[in-house]
């Protein structure tokens, strides 16, 4: 399959632009903290709860609070019907979502305790685990949990020897790498870097870049979700 | 320092060391004072502390001076241990630790004997935060506070306010009269009144 096409990708885009993203912050109400997120085909619903007390009482950490991240992927959100519950690649999910996250939230604060982040992938067209992490990152700060920053993922791939951003389905099934990358946009210290495929060390440096760059441009759009919410509360 | 009353968002520069100290809302990250919530900068002159007043909602954490609804776990003779469940006028999970005590001199302002007297397992009570931290420490010394709910230890109904002065409570399917330190509007359910 031929993935670029005068310097166009499968779905119009050029090599350094991202999906169309929609973000809303405080869908549910019944958490402390929500969000609603499209990004392409993608459909994400992220909701925290907390900090609550640790349970069971041996995860409780006495200086600190713990994040329990939970990535679930819906039986209906891939094309053929994926069997419900955690499996291998979910429970790494949640475990790199969950360090990533612990990393701006100031988790001293609530010794004893621990945060819930649960993200649902309603619908998936590659790229979920960063959409997640963007998800959860605009719920718990709905949540009003304090953080040193929103962190913020893209990732970015090589598709047809083309280094490009934010890699759609097929690119992400025929594409030649894979390098997701959440960052706290602020000081722009990376919170999770992976890499799936092979790149050069310069095709590496300006997926980096690429990657940086659409992290930068989400999290405008996770301030406008926020500013969004909170404006409309004050005009009530 | 960047202008009072401004939108901040976690992450955002406030100000630096040199100018504020880290206050409620804020964090001093390598020498920079950023908002850790979204909320409205503002200074707070009298300790020259840069603070962000949230406009999300924000986790609850037990003061002193808190009202509380807890049950009752275990009783002894000098002390009460409970279960916080709920802080009046707050609808979040409280953070951290929710196991707390109510040593008998806290229990009402008047001498009370035995804290197996006027409490029993199961109890709904409302108290006051008087220790927080990582021992908690509650009072029922007042009027609006004391058992709010109890059941009857005999056969498990919920009790009523006694009609006779005999006893402070009676069992409507049994009968039975029993001693509790009641709050004033025992049976009305008011989680939020404080």
């Amino acid at each position: 399959m031929e993935l670029i096409k005068d310097g166009k990708r499968l779905d119009g885009r050029k090599p350094d632009e991202l999906r169309p993203i929609k973000i809303e912050a405080g869908p549910l109400h019944r958490a402390d903290g929500s969000c609603y997120l499209e990004w392409g085909g993608n459909k994400i619903i992220a909701a925290v709860y907390g900090p609550k007390e640790a349970i069971p009482r041996h995860i409780q950490n006495p200086t600190r609070a713990v994040i329990n991240a939970k990535y679930n992927m819906a039986s209906f959100s891939v094309g053929d019907r994926k069997r419900p519950g955690p499996d291998r690649r979910s429970r790494e999910i949640s475990k790199i979502t969950s360090e990533a996250l612990e990393n701006v939230i100031l988790t001293e604060m609530f010794p004893r305790a621990m945060i819930d982040v649960n993200i649902e992938v309603l619908d998936a067209d590659a790229g979920t685990r960063c959409a997640g992490i963007t998800a959860a990152a605009v719920a718990l700060a709905d949540a009003g949990i304090p953080m040193e920053d929103i962190p913020v993922a893209c990732a970015a791939g090589k598709v047809g020897d083309t280094v490009v951003l934010d890699l759609m389905g097929e690119e992400d099934q025929e594409g030649q790498a894979d390098v997701p990358l959440a960052i706290a946009p602020r000081t722009e210290n990376i919170l999770l870097l992976q890499m799936d495929g092979h790149l050069t060390v310069e095709e590496f440096d300006r997926a980096l870049e690429l990657a940086m760059n659409g992290c930068q441009q989400i999290a405008t759009m996770q301030r406008e979700a926020l500013m969004k919410k909170y404006q409309s509360f004050e005009e009530d | 320092m960047i202008e009072e009353g401004t939108l901040v968002f976690p992450g955002d520069k406030v100000a630096t060391a040199e100018e504020l100290l880290p206050g409620a809302g804020t964090a001093d990250v390598n020498g920079t004072i950023v908002g850790t919530v979204m909320g409205t900068f503002m200074v707070n002159k009298k300790n020259s502390q840069a603070e962000v007043t949230p406009l999300t909602s924000t986790p609850v954490v037990l003061h002193p001076g808190d009202t509380v609804i807890c049950e009752v776990k275990h009783v002894m003779d000098k002390l009460v241990l409970v279960d916080v469940l709920h802080v009046a006028g707050k609808h979040r999970h409280i953070t951290g630790d929710k196991d707390a005590a109510i040593p008998v001199p806290d229990i009402a302002k008047a001498y009370v004997t035995s804290a197996k007297d006027k409490f029993k397992i199961g109890d709904m009570v409302r108290a006051t935060v008087t220790q927080a931290g990582a021992n908690i420490r509650l009072s029922t010394a007042g009027k609006n506070l004391g058992v709010i709910k109890s059941y009857c230890t005999q056969c498990r109904a919920e009790l009523e306010v006694a009609r006779d002065k005999k006893a402070e409570l009676e069992c409507p399917r049994c009968g039975s009269l029993e001693e509790r330190h009641i709050a004033a509007d025992y049976g009305e359910g008011n989680l939020d009144w404080k």
